[in-house]
This record gives C-alpha cells, structure tokens and sequence, in this order.
C-alpha cells in the first residue's frame, strides 16, 4: 500500500483548486488512519480531537502492545498505537476500561483491519497440514474458515486481532492484518 | 533504502512496542528460518523420515551449502503423499538451536566443563569396568529410545545383553506402548498391529479410544478426514473423557468419566453378544476364551459379561445406557467395517494390558478383523519405537525379532548370531524402567547410559527418579542441554537425524531408509559410534566389527528371517520408501495373519502366534485407576500433547514458530469446575497432587474441555514440569505407568 506524500508543492497544488476543498482535503489527509488503533476505537477524526493523550490505555495494556505515537507525528503526537508486527490483540479491552475520555468505548465494534490471506505463501495450500490461523482465530468459523484443511477468510467477520498472522508458521507470514 | 516518514514512525514505534515486550523483532527471527518456499534453491534433496511422532511420513530434505534448508512431504511415500503437519513443515530449525552439545562435557567441581572424546570414553569404560569388578554386570543399566535408529539399539542391546551381561537395557517406549505390546502378544501371541495404514481408507466405522489424534498424528487424522469427507456415511465414534480436536469429525463423541474405559468396552461386549451381533463361525474357528490365565468357555465368558448391561454400568461410566447401545451396535454392523485406533489414553494405565485386550475382543467377537478396513491398530508416539524397541527388542525382557529373554530356545538362537556363548545372555528380564530408575536411587544401579531421550522431564512421580539420577554415575548422550543433561556426570554430543544414516520403522510395520543428508556440527557423533567405541574400549572388538549401520543391519536381519518379523537386505530400504515386514521371498506383507497377503498363513486366518492359531478372547473384570478421586483429592488429572510441540520440546522448543504458536503451558478446567472453583481465564491454579505441585495459569476456553472433575495438563513444558505431579503406579503386565490418571487437589494460586 503506497500512500501519497504531503509536500509543500502538492498543497500548494491543491491550493490553487480553490482553497476550501484544498483545505477540507488537506484535513482529511492529514486525519487519515495511518496507525492500527486500539479496539474499540471511534473514528480517527474524532479521535484526534478527543483523545487526552493521558497514555491510560497504554499502561493498561497487559501484553506492552500499545505505544504513544511520537511527537514528530504531528495530530497523531501523543495518542495510543496498536503494534501487531510481533504480537497480536487479546480482544481483553483492558484498554476500553481504561479509557476516561470515551475514545475507546464499550459499544463501539473491534475494527481493527482486516486479514489477508496470500495463498501461495501459505502452507496449508502447499500440501501443508497446518491451520494454526483457524485455530488460533477468536472468530473460528466466521471470519475464518477451513474448507478441505484450506484456511479462508471472510473480511466483514474479521476483526483484525493479528493471531492469525502472529501464529503463522510461514516466513514471512503467509497471512497479514491490514489497515482499512 | 529509502526510509519514509512513515517507515521510520513504524520502525520506531514497532522498536519501542518490542523492547517493552522484551524479544526480538519478528522479521529477523523469521529470515533465519526457511521453509517450504526455498525449495528450488537447494542443491540437492535427500530421501528420510520425519524426526517427530510414530506415523512415518516420508520426508524429502532439502540440502544447501551443507545445510538442511527446507523440508517436504515425499509424494510417493504411501504414508503422506506428500503431506506434512506444521511440526514437519518446520523440521530444518531444530538442527540449528544456539546451544547445541558439540563437544563431550565431564562434570568436574560440580560444573559440566568441556572435555575430549578420548577422555569422555575412557572415564565412562573405566567407571563401567569398576563397577562390574565391585558389584557385578547388574549394576549397570541403559535407558535408550525409540527415537534411536534400529542399528544403534541392536548395538547397545547386544553391548549389554550379549557383551557386558545384563539385561538392564530399558528405553522410553516401556512408558509409552508397552501395554500395546502386551495386547497384541497375549490376545494374538504376536507383537505389532495386523493391519496398515491403507485400512482407514476402506473402514466404514473408527472407534478411536484414548487417542487425540488430530493433535498427535495430524497427518493419520487428516487421512480419515478426508476419507469421511469422500464417503459421508463413515461414521466416527470418539471416546475420551476430554472433548479434543479429534471430536471435530465426530458423530458419537462419549466423553465417559476417566478411568472406566474398561467397563465401556465391555459394555458394548455385551450389547454385541445380546443383541446377537456376533459372528458365531468367526468366533468358533479362530478363537479361545481365557479368564486370569485360565481357559473358559463360550457360555462362561457370556456369564462374565453379563454384568456389565449399559444400564447397569452407564452410571459408574458416566454417559447415557443409549450410547452404549448405539456404538456397539454401529461397531458391529455387519455390513460395516471397523477400524479401531488408540494410544496413550488406553496404554498408560494400571490394567493398559487389559484395556488392549478389550478393545481386540471387539474384533474378535464380531470377526472384524483380517480384512480391509476391518482392524484393531494402535498408535505410536515415536518415529521408531516399533522399529528400534519393539522390533529390535530393546526391553529389559526382550531379545531381537520379539524373542523374550526367558526362553532357553531365543536364547540359543541369538547367542549364535551374536557370536557368544549362550550362557552370557542372563535368563531372566532386567529392571524395567520404573524399577531401573528406582534402583538409581536406592543405589543398586551405580551407573546408567541414557541415549536420546530425557527421563529426568518425562519419568511420572519425577522427584524421586531425579535424585536417583543425580546418585547414580549418569551418562547423557543428546542434542541439546535438558532436563536429564543437567543431571548428568557426562554429556555427549550426539548427531541427529539426517545428520547420520539410519532405519526407522513406524507404526504400520513400515521399515524406512534415512539416507545422511549434512554433517552433525563440531564433534557431534552418531549414537552408532558411540556404542561401538565404548564396546571397543571395554574389550569387545570382536563382537562390534560394524564399519556402519549397513553392518549391523546385515547381522540384525540375520535374527528376524524365518520369525515372521522378516526383515529385507539393507540396500532395498535405501532405494523404495519403506517396506511392510515379514518381508519374505522379496515381498513385503500388507495384512497378517490371512492367507493371500501373509506368506505365513496358508489358508483363511490363522492367528499363528499362539500354536493352535487361535486368538483368545479374555475376561477382563473393570478396575479402576490406582487413584480415584477423594475427598482430599476430588480432581483427576490427565496429561498429553499438543500438535504444535513433540515430547519435551527440546527440540519444537528451538523451532521458534512453534515456540511462539504455544508459549506456555496451562491447566484446562471444565467451565463448570471454574466457576465452583471461582477461576477465571489466566488465574493461576496450583495443583497439588500426593506427590508433588506446580502451578499453571487456568485455560477456560481452550483448544478442548475435559469433563468436571477432570484436568488436562500438556506435557511438553521443560520449566514447570507436570511429572511431579503424575503418579508412578505402572501395570503388572506390561510396567506402563498410569500417567493418564491420577488424583489432584485444587488451590487458586
């Protein structure tokens, strides 16, 4: 996933469009999800405005997965990252508890991202016997499924927890969260 | 490289996420390991077996600058065809652990120091020639594997039975099939299963007992799944009193109270007989009744049976009298065939004999048995306890090609081939395991050999055989540092798998060729030269001229011709993927005892193992566990495994996938025992047993859930230990301990 890099030209660019929709666009560029969120997170913008930065959530988490995205980050300086590249989430919401300011909330749905799968790195299509990711899947059956010992998934059960990829015998991982 | 901004954010943040959690970042560790995908860049490919459990699955080994670099399933292997469970798929990193033994270790001031092989050797036949001159060949032992090639336990088997004296030779297949040898021996007179793998493809019905399959034989498993998958109306009936993976494909999954499979088989025995479900002409031609070594007849053993009418045991079994009914009568469908399979659930136990007996008398009463698709089969835990134990004879009682060293007559024949004197060979058995080991601490065994396996993790009610181990002057030859290394007053580096030749035989009488693929690193030996060297330096050249494995294997099948357990010449193993023994006129045997497929048999059946060819059905009374639960002690705990890891995981453990695929160890409780017991997902529980403790995090809604009351423990932990726990009743037949049950109290931690 390539992302378009903001530079000075292109908001100059943009500018010259007509400075209102440069403006809204520029905004909502800037506001756009870039690092996993916890679960049971609001939406980006309105997470960038609520969230008090008080690092609650990340004290709270018991398995160290979440970080404060640094101050060079700019909107995003302060507030919670989820990290899923050597770890997956427990879904234990300790965070949600933790959350003072109702940025992380009970009633909100686990989004995190979606899985995907890439066959060809996969074992189980390689002759492999191994369905670590269904097994290990805290949706078994919805989000993934296995047909004839062959992992598949089904995005809108996903929630994107990362086990699938975190116990994925594959180098590199054959199965992979990614962001929406 | 060119880093963006958000590469860097990610890299840092990733770098500040992975020094909280205290490890190392994913992609490094992953890149040391390559898997299947490398395939087209190895510079050759060697023909093996896999490392891990009984099945055998034929094994393709990608070699690379000297290293193994990829693993696969071999496609014309019948074993597999090309399958391979994750264990197998990662097989190459288990060479390649940071701490692997290289040099031989002396213990000196208390510290295992590094020291010379000639060095090592001397000591260890120095010690032994002490011992022999003080206190005589019986205080020496050796406790070898069913993970050893068949040449290296013909070699230490002869080495101590036939060179030095003794018949103190045990390995670890006495804790693991040792009841499933005394099954087959007393019902068929002969050792090892009738039928073959190919049988499951042609079963109508599984009656699969005291067997997680689908987590301990994930490529079997998958065989019956797709088996059932291709044909809907096979029907699969799983009896084990905790609900595993293996019920996925279940259609009666009899989840009874542990410890009463006894009065279960005998139950649907009786169903068979009332419900007249027996074959009558099968039962008339081929079988005898025996009740506590006693002959009975026909209408005595319906007697005995009579007690045990589902409804007058479904109570003790805990499960409906209709279930009962319903599997027995599906179990001896006429129109049906039956395979059975089992393993450690039926074998660890105090009546693990009796247990075996039962479930061949369903065979036997209904004829399903000798036929495609009809047969009862026991699993095995280890790539070649069969082929290396059982076959070779590597038990304290036995001698080679399933002779027993209590018959003058087996004596005598593997004298003469051994090249000595009949006398030499001791007529009585050895210690068997738990008593070697008990002898280790009491002080009559002053030294003991342990060859690749690692009883000071797996030995049951452990404190006691840990600090017989430590008394005794203890001899480790292994890979890796363990829990019985740390023991040990001399290591020694052994090589491993393809990093030597060997021939390993599976559960289906299938002898394999594992051709040498690398070198074994820095001084690491075969276990072959290691017997061979101590033998020399003990004075026995001239019984161990063996330039290799080859060798051994031309004298070794010497033993086995004519004895039913044929096995073939050596270089047939080396170019076709394995051969069903008795091997005769260059043939191997798909089925025993039937005319048309064993050279043995030359009309109909003909169980030949007992001299009138007879199979015998025995009367074998329910008996309860050594340790029902109390009121002080009101939980059972049973222990097993998981797919992701093989026994002590000193070997899955180096394998850093599946370290991570199951890191830690748990107790699994029934939600209804949580809630009594006011625990919750990840509370630590301690389970205290009458022998030891040990206290693991609670797992509510795990992989399975064992029945209330009953408590399920992996194995394969090498920091908390589960075995001081377990119990080390063993039975009087085979000497099997009961690790499957024992009782437990409970104590939020």
């Amino acid at each position: 996933m390539t992302e378009e890099k903001i530079t000075r030209r292109g908001v100059f660019k943009k500018l010259s469009n007509g400075f209102t929709s440069a403006f809204a666009s520029y905004l909502e560029e800037k506001t756009k999800k870039i690092f996993f969120r916890p679960p049971k997170s609001i939406e980006e913008e309105l997470l960038l405005t609520s969230c008090k930065r008080c690092g609650g959530c990340i004290e709270a988490c018991p398995h160290n997965l979440l970080t404060t995205a640094e101050a060079k980050t700019g909107v995003y300086y302060g507030t919670p990252i989820l990290e899923l590249d050597d770890n997956y989430c427990r879904l234990c919401y300790s965070c949600v508890d933790a959350c003072s300011t109702g940025v992380l909330k009970a009633e909100a749905e686990v989004n995190l991202g979606k899985a995907k799968l890439i066959k060809d790195r996969c074992l189980a299509y390689q002759g492999g016997l191994c369905a670590q990711c269904y097994y290990n899947c805290p949706q078994q059956d919805k989000a993934l499924v296995l047909n004839s010992g062959k992992p598949s998934l089904n995005s809108e059960d996903c929630l994107g927890c990362g086990s699938c990829s975190y116990f994925c015998p594959q180098a590199p991982t054959a199965i992979k969260v990614k962001l929406i | 490289m060119k880093l963006s901004r958000r590469d860097f954010l990610k890299s840092a943040a990733a770098a500040a996420t992975i020094m909280a959690a205290g490890c190392t970042p994913r992609g490094k560790r992953r890149d040391e390991v390559q898997t299947v995908q490398d395939i087209e860049e190895v510079d050759r490919w060697e023909k093996g077996v896999c490392r891990f459990c009984g099945t055998g699955c034929g094994a393709m080994v990608g070699v690379k600058d000297g290293k193994v670099v990829a693993v696969k399933g071999s496609e014309d292997n019948p074993v597999n065809e090309g399958l391979f469970c994750v264990k197998g798929s990662l097989l190459p990193a288990y060479l390649y652990g940071e701490d692997r033994l290289t040099k031989p270790l002396i213990r000196r001031d208390g510290e295992l120091q590094e020291a010379e092989w000639d060095e090592a050797m001397d000591l260890i036949a120095n010690k032994f020639e002490e011992i022999i001159d003080e206190h005589g060949a019986d205080a020496l032992g050796f406790y070898g594997s069913g993970q050893c090639n068949a040449s290296e336990a013909y070699a230490y088997n002869k080495l101590y039975k036939g060179a030095i004296g003794t018949n103190n030779v045990e390995g670890n297949p006495r804790t693991c099939m040792a009841s499933a040898v005394g099954g087959y021996v007393t019902t068929f007179g002969k050792d090892e299963p009738m039928g073959i793998y190919a049988d499951f493809e042609e079963a109508d019905v599984f009656f699969i007992i005291g067997s997680n399959t689908a987590e301990a034989h994930p490529v079997l498993f998958n065989r019956i799944v797709k088996h059932k998958r291709e044909n809907p109306d096979v029907k699969v009936i799983v009896a084990d009193p905790r609900l595993t993976r293996t019920g996925e494909i279940a259609d009666y999954y009899l989840t009874f109270k542990p410890g009463n499979d006894l009065a279960l088989m005998n139950s649907m025995a009786y169903v068979i007989i009332n419900e007249g479900l027996t074959d009558e002409q099968f039962i008339e031609d081929h079988t005898n009744f025996n009740s506590d070594g006693e002959d009975m007849s026909y209408e005595e053993f319906k007697e005995f049976i009579a007690d045990y009418a589902p409804e007058d045991v479904a109570d003790l079994v805990g499960i409906e009298a209709e279930e009962i009914y319903e599997v027995a009568r599906l179990f001896a469908d006429p129109d049906k065939e039956t395979t059975s399979l089992w393993c450690m659930g039926i074998n660890q136990r105090v009546r693990g004999v009796w247990a075996n007996n039962l479930i061949h008398n369903l065979h036997l009463l209904t004829g399903k048995i000798c036929r495609p698709g009809s047969t009862p089969f026991s699993l095995t835990g280890q790539p070649s306890a069969c082929g290396s134990i059982r076959e070779v004879g590597a038990l304290s009682h036995l001698l080679p090609a399933h002779r027993v060293v209590d018959n003058e007559q087996h004596r005598q024949e593997i004298a003469e081939i051994w090249g000595i004197d009949p006398d030499r060979i001791q007529p009585e058995p050895g210690l068997h395991t738990i008593s070697l080991f008990d002898a280790t601490y009491t002080g009559d065994i002053k030294a003991l050999f342990v060859m690749c396996t690692n009883p000071g993790h797996t030995l049951p009610n452990l404190q006691r055989y840990r600090e017989g181990m430590e008394r005794t002057f203890l001899i480790v030859s292994d890979i890796y540092p363990n829990r019985t290394t740390e023991l040990a007053d001399v290591v020694l580096p052994a090589a491993t798998w393809v990093e030597k030749e060997g021939i390993y035989g599976n559960a289906e009488r299938r002898t394999q060729h594992i051709a040498k693929a690398i070198d074994p690193p820095g001084e690491a030996k075969p276990d072959l030269e290691i017997v061979v060297d101590l033998a020399h330096r003990l004075g026995y050249q001239d019984l161990f001229p063996y330039e290799g494995p080859a060798d051994v294997w031309a004298e070794y099948r010497q033993t086995t011709l004519g004895t039913g357990m044929d096995l073939a010449p050596y270089e047939r193993y080396k170019q076709e993927h394995g051969l069903l023994w008795p091997v005769v006129d260059g043939q191997e045997t798909k089925r025993r005892f039937v005319a048309d497929y064993d050279p043995y048999v030359e009309e109909g059946v003909d169980f030949y193992g007992h001299p009138d060819g007879r199979a015998i059905i025995f009367a074998r009374p329910h008996t309860p566990p050594e340790e029902p639960p109390t009121e002080e002690y009101p939980y059972t705990l049973t222990t097993g495994r998981v797919v992701e890891h093989w026994h002590t995981s000193t070997m899955t453990g180096r394998i850093p996938q599946l370290k991570r695929a199951f890191p830690e160890h748990y107790v699994e409780v029934n939600p209804e025992d949580a809630e009594k017991l006011g625990v919750n997902e990840g509370d630590m529980l301690k389970i205290i047993s009458r022998r030891g403790e040990i206290t693991l995090p609670t797992k509510i809604k795990g992989r399975a859930e064992p029945r209330p009351g009953l408590l399920f423990v992996p194995m394969h932990d090498e920091e908390k230990l589960i075995n001081f726990v377990t119990i080390d009743a063993y039975d009087p037949g085979s000497k099997q301990p009961e690790y499957k049950l024992c009782a437990v109290r409970v104590e939020k931690a």
